[in-house]
């Protein structure tokens, strides 16, 4: 048993920036074969990264709102690599860390998070399943504190997110006859959009220091990634169905 | 901040939902009228029958507006409304099918277009209660909590609306508004479950579309809206639950025990 990614064909949504530029990095260190995507030119940033590091990276430009793209980044994978093992959804509305209370949700901030988030899952899920094998298939989906706990400054975001949890734990039991495990990262990791949040409230940092039993907000690559890479790989394979809360101690309620 | 209402003021509560017969909307409304409510049911559907128990409106949930007026229609008697229940966000949502198998139609009238009503009936319910607090309550299915088969839409929106539902109990406590969720077996929130096999040789009320091979409820009966459903959604609506908020509370009869 290894948690080792050797020659398997990871495709990572978001991946041009943050934690998705992370989990791809992460990935091929484990022995994957990554494509990257997104739907800017970040995403040809994080595989040339990956390649410098020697590893095997391929940019496929994609916005996870429309099924076409995903389903050529799809199949780019399946054509250049000869198979797809695991998906990772991590793309977010590029609204997610804007500061918008339930009252002052419009239709536009809403229907983004939904199309993002959501219908990226189900483009994925519909574009993935055919390729996915059984004992080695792996759907996973980062989600956030934010629909652990809700929040009272992005509860759009948390909502999807939320959704995301419904989504993974019921696609677990439709996909487990078929060998294929789904599961959840709900992450505590700084991230540009973090950054941008401490820059519209500087009292935020201290106050995550305070309250993570370990004392700090996770690295993206170091401490987030190498979950993510473990769920992916054959040690993983018994895990279904859960949403793994890699903060620091932050959420303890499970 | 809002105060609960006097013991003297009657308690206007309102559900919204799809009101045909059978579905839980309507189930919920019948059940709290018959424990002495005041009760109006927002239905979806226009050919919701009317009753003579409770008043029956015509409600689209498109807009906050929109379910913001509904709720002033709702007044009886010039009693202000004090408690709002999503019951149910449409029949599409709880229909049984297969993710990967669903056409980009089905998906829009199953999972974004009910996630677009419970933004509705979130940001309309706000409008009308915070002038002097009350209660929100969302009902969702237990296979949320755990996931089912078939299911995956009506569990992501389910559990959008309890995300949802924490962010407004968080926002919205100074003002006086509570907002919780209710987990009820799901084959209690629709009348005609598509599941294949839903209800037959299970026990009534957590067959269905739900996982198989549950124990059976550890109170060795399955839930009933009169008897146990309809009794807490009203405690949850009356002044001695003011301190409850964000929560989710499981009225399975002791199946799943989560979260």
């Amino acid at each position: 048993m290894t948690d080792r990614l050797d020659g398997r064909v990871v495709l990572v949504t978001g991946s041009g920036a943050g934690i998705g530029r992370a989990l791809c990095l992460a990935c091929a260190d484990a022995g994957a074969v990554v494509v990257v995507t997104g739907p800017g030119d970040n995403g040809q940033e994080t595989a040339t990264l990956v390649t410098d590091r020697g590893g095997r990276a391929l940019f496929v430009r994609t916005d996870v709102a429309v099924a076409a793209d995903v389903d050529r980044a799809v199949a780019v994978a399946a054509e250049t690599f000869g198979g797809l093992d695991a998906v990772v959804h991590n793309a977010t509305s590029r609204l997610s860390s804007r500061v918008e209370p339930i009252d002052e949700i419009d239709d536009g901030t809403w229907a983004d998070h939904v199309a993002v988030s959501l219908r990226g899952t189900y483009h994925c899920a519909r574009s993935a399943l055919p390729h996915l094998r059984a004992g080695v298939g792996r759907f996973l989906v980062m989600t956030s504190p934010a629909a652990l706990e809700g929040s009272v400054a992005l509860p759009a975001y948390g909502a999807v997110k939320g959704a995301l949890r419904g989504m993974a734990k019921s696609l677990a039991v439709e996909w487990g006859p078929l060998g294929i495990t789904v599961n959840c990262v709900s992450p505590l990791a700084q991230t540009p959009a973090l950054d941008n949040a401490y820059r519209e409230n500087p009292a935020l940092a201290p106050r995550l220091r305070a309250v993570v039993p370990l004392g700090r907000v996770g690295d993206p690559e170091h401490d987030i990634a190498p979950v993510v890479v473990f769920l992916l790989s054959d040690a993983g394979r018994y895990i279904t169905g859960q949403t793994i809360v890699v903060d620091g101690g932050r959420f303890t309620g499970l | 901040m809002g105060a609960p209402p006097a013991a003297t003021v009657t308690i206007v509560i309102v559900v919204l939902g799809e009101g045909a017969a059978g579905d839980g909307s309507r189930s919920l409304a019948l059940a709290l009228r018959r424990l002495g409510e005041a009760v109006a049911l927002g239905a979806l559907d226009p050919r919701a029958p009317k009753s003579d128990d409770f008043v029956t409106l015509p409600c689209t949930m498109a807009s906050g507006d929109g379910v913001a007026d509904l709720l002033d229609r709702a007044q009886t008697d010039g009693d202000p409304v004090h408690a709002v229940v999503l019951a149910s966000v449409g029949v599409p949502t709880t229909e049984h099918g297969e993710l990967a198998a669903l056409d980009p139609t089905q998906w829009a009238d199953r999972v974004e277009i009910p996630l677009r009503r419970t933004l509705a009936c979130f940001q309309g319910s706000h409008r009308r209660l915070r002038a002097r607090g009350g209660c929100l309550l969302v009902l969702v299915p237990t296979l949320s909590l755990v996931g089912a088969a078939g299911m995956a839409p009506w569990a992501a929106v389910a559990e959008a609306q309890r995300a949802l539902a924490k962010s407004a109990g968080r926002a919205w406590g100074h003002e006086g508004i509570t907002v919780n969720c209710v987990a009820v077996p799901a084959a209690l929130l629709v009348t005609a479950l598509r599941a294949p096999g839903a209800v037959a040789g299970g026990v009534p009320g957590t067959a269905g579309p739900d996982r198989p091979g549950l124990p059976p409820p550890s109170l060795d009966r399955s839930p009933s809206w009169e008897s146990d459903i309809a009794p807490v959604v009203a405690s949850l609506a009356a002044p001695g639950w003011t301190g409850v908020t964000g929560a989710t509370i499981a009225v399975d009869g002791g199946v799943w025990m989560t979260p």
